[in-house]
């Protein structure tokens, strides 16, 4: 259990402290004139109540604000939910005044609301019970610290979290240890427990803005707004006009503001007086492809400073790779078709069957093309081109699945296809004729009647 | 055969011949006449459809339409219709004969309409089915490689950073990479390279990937695993499917009369001496080609083998009654009924042998009784056959799944006999795939002992405006970098069943259609699919950018 008073650390403090921890369980702070208690899943906020506001009071005063609900319906509704008719979340949305969505959205700037209150108490206590899990509506969006503190930054300004160290998106900020993947890393910047903080921090170089670094990143603006905020108040970075870049030899004293902060207490000037060695700390991130790996080190910092070694592996080889099958698979359906579904090497017996049987539906195709013909010409085709010509075979039917052309030689009442191989030597044959198809063979009736033994009259 | 069987029989040849003379002459009547007498000639044999006439009369409609003759070309389609209806052949002629008239869209619809008709007919439907399954086996292996493609490309990063990292603590960076590259690519040395590739990537990065990506990656192996003893069991049937034998049976118990329909089922006799069901098929078909005396003795032969079999003994008795011995027939029809009372037929030919012998009131009891179990047939058989006529049973041409099963289970044997390993070698890839889980979960575990903790990827590669256009050309990966493996794989699915479209031919066995089914002139479908499909995707990935950074 964490518990403390709000004069010793701000509410903002806490909820980042709990935040970095990704804890669940229940804050409750009471301020000056009310209790709240505070839900919290991973470290954000999913719900809020106060003590002396109901649910109902403080979603109709949302609803209503926000003009989804009349005040004389919702009335009704918190009656009949007095009344034991159900929920009035439930209500809600039986009777169709909102969504499902609509009502989460609404109990969203509901907790956003009642933090938000909160975080202007300066006086008060605060007390936290972690557990395995916490009530909340089912489906809504958790409320990000860093969204809910620079939120609350915007909205109260000076009387907000940060105070005066606003972060806006247009600004540019550079650390005042220097940035680039040789700078140091303060150990601020390591507690936050994110692998985001440190690309951030690098990328505070006084030349791109917030939002870019956002962008760039790929990290929410309200993170790089939340840490930005944090870090001016530390004293950690600043606006690129008041830079005072500190050298490895002689560091310059800290700024007002970081005289009694943090860096402060974590010695900065031990910090800075080990040079660090560049490869060691070589990070880099973005657009530039190089994804930074922690691991452990053999010697250790002094102090606070990155108790890891830390270089950078290129993202490129392994998307390189990735994208490469991708154009084999592509390249093999093109190539190969017939031998994708029967790929491995002891499939071969496998793959002649299929072919085989390919082939023999091809035959089939050619016997009853021929049949055809006969049919209409009373004689087979010389070639199996007149089939293709008059639409009896289709032209990729004149060869076997891989390629080998068909021979067809007629006879008089016979016909006979070949398989040729490369080497034009004939392979495999079948054969048709006209003997026994009642419908072409001519003789049909004549051959059986003349089988039968001769009728002898007597005198 | 009996020698007015083969005289019918060749009257068919004579009557096409003759059909063949009027239509080329343009004698509407007389082709109408001969048409008219092919289908008369072949109902009296009991097989009323003709379909290697009703194919050549098709073919002959579409030398029509080239020539430009409609008025030859639509006879010749009227009789194709005619000698063996809603044929998917003829249906093919005619959108042939339409597209040579310019009637591009009644074209299209008779093409659709042949393709419909070829469900019905069971060599095209297993076919089709056949090949629309390995189409789709295809494409699953497609979307296979694809998903180890987009997940090497994405999680496969965290795979790489931590073996470079793992090599870098013992040697210098250059070393540590062609050594992790060297231990990444080695597979593709290997006899099917790129497929050990593959799989030894997805093995490789199972553990990087989320708990869906795991289930999907063992579903892919089990596919993978899957297909060949499916293909296994497709070749085998459809081997089967395609023997003469087979569809010659088909053929006859569809009443369709093919010209080698006796040379087909001769093999059968040999192949199967002892089955009791292709012997009743055989009667069925004597009895349809009025070869009663072959038919009698093949009927009894069946009900030695099967003293129960109502069907069996109904149709001897039919044999009997069109022999004139009208007293056995009774008997049998009479047994018939005993033993099945729900066959309507056999009460309603036990009546008109009733009838014949003069035996009115039982006659009627019989007609009665077939009435009450089949009213609708009974007035059928009474419009359709005369008085001296009875109706089939033809219990034996609901048999051939029977024959089917038989001939399957002798080819088994054969097969389990001569090659028991070819048998293992069709089927290890099942438990070989099964076997990927084990090393799979061991990397996993190993990855998060000695990994990096970070499971972040990034997701830009390049800078504006290129990332946009990589977002939107490669299809699956960007999705996948944003945890969205649903979306990913339905990004990659579309376009692989577009660009296997083309394809369609080289993996499958194509279905054998007497005529080529004329093209519906959607060649550029795949094309233009993909472009469509790219044109969305830039549109909705250009939207969601802006709105991030509005």
């Amino acid at each position: 259990m964490m518990e403390g008073t709000l004069e010793a650390r701000a509410l903002a403090g806490v909820l980042r402290k709990l935040q970095r921890e990704r804890v669940t369980g229940i804050l409750t702070v009471q301020g000056e004139d009310e209790i709240m208690a505070f839900s919290l899943l991973d470290g954000k906020v999913v719900s809020a109540d106060a003590l002396n506001q109901s649910l109902e009071d403080g979603l109709g005063e949302v609803l209503v604000k926000e003009e989804l609900v009349d005040v004389e319906d919702f009335a009704g509704l918190v009656a009949e939910y007095q009344a034991g008719g159900g929920r009035v979340t439930e209500l809600l949305i039986e009777r169709s005044y909102l969504t499902r969505e609509q009502l989460l959205g609404s109990l969203r700037r509901l907790t956003y609301q009642l933090s938000r209150q909160a975080l202007t108490w300066k006086q008060g206590e605060y007390r936290f019970y972690e557990g395995d899990d916490v009530a909340y509506e089912a489906g809504i969006v958790p409320l990000d610290i860093d969204e809910l503190l620079v939120r609350a930054a915007d909205d109260l300004e000076a009387a907000g979290p940060f105070g005066s160290h606003v972060s806006r998106p247009d600004q540019v900020f550079a650390s005042v240890l220097g940035s680039g993947p040789d700078s140091p890393l303060p150990s601020e910047v390591l507690e936050e427990n994110r692998p985001e903080a440190e690309a951030i921090y690098r990328a505070l170089d006084g030349r791109r803005s917030v939002s870019r670094i956002a962008e760039e990143i790929g990290v929410s603006i309200y993170a790089v707004r939340a840490l930005s905020a944090h870090w001016l108040e530390c004293g950690l970075i600043e606006t690129p006009g008041d830079r005072q870049i500190p050298g490895p030899a002689e560091p310059s004293e800290p700024s007002e503001p970081a005289a009694t902060g943090p860096i402060a207490d974590l010695g900065l000037e031990a910090m800075l007086a080990k040079p660090l060695d560049a490869t060691e700390l070589a990070l880099d991130l973005g657009p530039e492809s190089e994804v930074e790996f922690e691991a452990e080190s053999e010697s250790r910092a002094p102090f606070a400073l990155p108790a890891r070694k830390t270089g950078t592996v290129s993202c490129w080889p392994p998307r390189l790779m990735g994208l490469a099958l991708f154009g084999a698979a592509l390249w093999v359906l093109g190539t190969f078709a017939g031998r994708l579904l029967l790929p491995f090497p002891w499939q071969g017996g496998l793959r002649e069957a299929f072919d085989s049987q390919r082939e023999r539906i091809s035959v089939h195709k050619i016997h009853s093309a021929a049949t055809t013909f006969f049919l209409l010409e009373g004689r087979y085709p010389e070639d199996l081109s007149l089939l293709v010509a008059d639409r009896l075979l289709s032209p990729d039917a004149v060869a076997d699945p891989s390629g080998r052309r068909f021979v067809f030689s007629v006879g008089p009442a016979s016909y006979l296809v070949q398989k040729v191989s490369t080497k034009e030597s004939v392979e495999t044959g079948w054969s048709g004729a006209i003997a026994g198809n009642f419908l072409l063979d001519p003789q049909f009736l004549v051959s059986e009647v003349a089988s039968e033994p001769p009728l002898v009259l007597l005198d | 055969m009996r020698d007015d069987v083969r005289q019918r029989l060749n009257s068919i040849q004579e009557s096409w011949i003759e059909w063949l003379t009027s239509v080329q002459e343009g004698d509407a009547a007389g082709a109408q006449r001969q048409a008219d007498d092919l289908v008369s000639i072949a109902d009296g044999l009991g097989l009323p459809r003709l379909p290697e006439l009703a194919v050549a009369a098709a073919a002959r409609a579409e030398r029509f339409a080239r020539e430009n003759d409609f008025e030859g070309a639509e006879l010749s389609l009227a009789a194709a219709e005619l000698l063996d209806p809603d044929r998917a052949e003829t249906a093919f002629a005619r959108a042939t004969v339409q597209e040579q008239r310019g009637e591009r869209l009644a074209a299209m619809r008779s093409t659709v309409r042949g393709y419909w008709r070829s469900l019905f007919d069971p060599l095209y439907r297993y076919v089709l089915v056949g090949d629309l399954l390995l189409w789709c086996l295809t494409i699953v292996t497609l979307l296979v490689a694809g998903l180890v493609s987009v997940q090497w490309a994405t999680r496969g990063v965290l795979l790489f950073r931590d073996l470079v990292r793992f090599f870098e603590r013992s040697v210098p960076s250059i070393i540590a990479y062609t050594l992790t590259l060297a231990l990444l690519l080695w597979p593709v040395l290997l006899p099917a390279g790129l497929l050990w590739l593959a799989l030894y990537w997805s093995v490789l990065a199972w553990g990087y990937g989320s708990r869906w990506e795991k289930l999907a990656v063992i579903t892919a192996w089990v596919i993978l695993g899957l297909t060949p003893v499916l293909v296994s069991e497709q070749i085998r049937r459809m081997n089967l499917d395609t023997t003469a034998q087979v569809r010659a049976m088909q053929s006859a118990s569809q009443g369709r009369l093919v010209g080698s329909l006796f040379q087909d089922l001769e093999p059968l006799s040999e192949q199967l001496p002892e089955s009791v069901a292709l012997r009743h098929f055989l009667a069925d078909l004597h009895l349809s080609i009025h070869q009663w005396e072959l038919a009698r003795n093949l009927y009894r032969e069946v009900l030695a083998a099967e003293p129960a079999n109502a069907a069996a003994a109904g149709d001897l008795g039919t044999c009997y009654f069109y022999e004139g011995n009208l007293e056995q027939a009774i008997v049998l029809l009479q047994q018939a009924t005993s033993l099945d009372p729900k066959q309507a037929k056999a009460f309603f030919n036990l009546s008109r042998a009733l009838s014949e012998e003069y035996r009115f009131d039982e006659s009627g009891q019989a007609l009665r009784r077939s009435s009450a179990l089949d009213a609708g047939g009974v007035s059928a058989w009474i419009r359709t056959a005369d008085r001296s006529e009875i109706v089939m049973v033809a219990g034996g041409f609901d048999r051939q799944g029977e024959i089917r099963d038989e001939l399957a289970r002798l080819w088994r044997e054969q097969e389990s006999n001569s090659d028991l390993f070819s048998l293992w070698r069709r089927t290890m890839s099942l438990p070989l795939a099964l076997i990927f889980v084990f090393p799979a979960i061991f990397l996993y575990f190993i990855s998060t002992k000695v990994g990096n903790r970070s499971r972040r990827i990034e997701r830009a590669w390049f800078a504006e405006p290129f990332e946009t256009i990589r977002r939107v050309l490669l299809p699956g990966f960007v999705e996948a970098e944003e945890d969205r493996w649903s979306s990913a794989l339905g990004a990659l699915l579309v376009p692989l069943v577009l660009l296997a479209i083309p394809f369609w031919s080289r993996v499958t066995y194509g279905v054998p259609w007497a005529l080529v089914p004329p093209r519906l002139g959607l060649g550029f479908f795949p094309l233009v699919g993909l472009m469509v499909f790219m044109l969305i995707r830039g549109v909705r990935i250009l939207r969601s950018s802006r709105s991030r950074s509005g």
